[in-house]
């Protein structure tokens, strides 16, 4: 049981870490391009709006095995 | 390209899958993982529309030169979450194999569909 515990805080936070990150690096690289080229904005937040999606999938499908994993304890 | 189209679009790939769902539901004789799906599917919609709130908002406030604080991920996470206590209290209701694949479903859309994009583009 205390195993799982572990397991289990292990996989929330590095979801929570690898999310975090991901999605800044996405968000920074569009807020930039957006401030550096306004005309481009359209475009740029298409990218973004495609990209977040991509980043975040796996950190949900974390969450959702942890508390998966907590269902089971 | 507006990502509101791409958004439109996306929204309309989900909401004609859920009718799908539905229909499925009720001719098949596996009703409650198609209840599930579309339980997920209804989520996952849900959370492609704070996606695209979230986007608008920061592309606008880059523009404006302003602060923007959002919680679209912290957000996002916590809709799964309460998908899935939903699905795992009732459990005579929704599948929980279900209301995983429907939670994924926008992401599946979003990475999918630019494949029938890339003629155009090239």
């Amino acid at each position: 049981m205390g195993t799982i515990a572990i397991g289990i805080g292990i996989i929330a936070g590095l979801a929570a870490i690898a999310g975090a990150i991901g999605v800044a690096i996405v968000v920074k690289g569009t807020l930039e391009g957006i401030t550096r080229q306004p005309e481009l904005r359209g475009q740029l937040q298409t990218v973004m709006f495609i990209g977040i999606p991509l980043v975040e999938a796996l950190p949900i499908i974390a969450i959702v095995i942890a508390f998966l994993l907590l269902g089971n304890m | 390209m507006n990502y509101g189209d791409a958004a439109k679009r996306y929204a309309l790939y989900t909401i004609v899958l859920i009718i799908l769902f539905f229909i499925l539901a009720a001719l098949t004789p596996y009703p409650i993982f198609f209840l599930g799906l579309v339980l997920g599917a209804a989520f996952s919609l849900l959370n492609l529309y704070s996606t695209y709130v979230q986007v608008k908002r920061l592309g606008e406030g880059a523009l404006e030169g302003k602060k923007k604080f959002a919680f679209g991920t912290v957000s996002r996470v916590i809709t799964a979450v309460l998908c899935l206590l939903l699905a795992v209290s009732n459990p005579h209701i929704f599948d929980l194999v279900g209301v995983i694949i429907g939670l994924m479903l926008t992401y599946a859309i979003i990475m999918i569909e630019p494949i029938f994009h890339i003629k155009r583009l090239q």
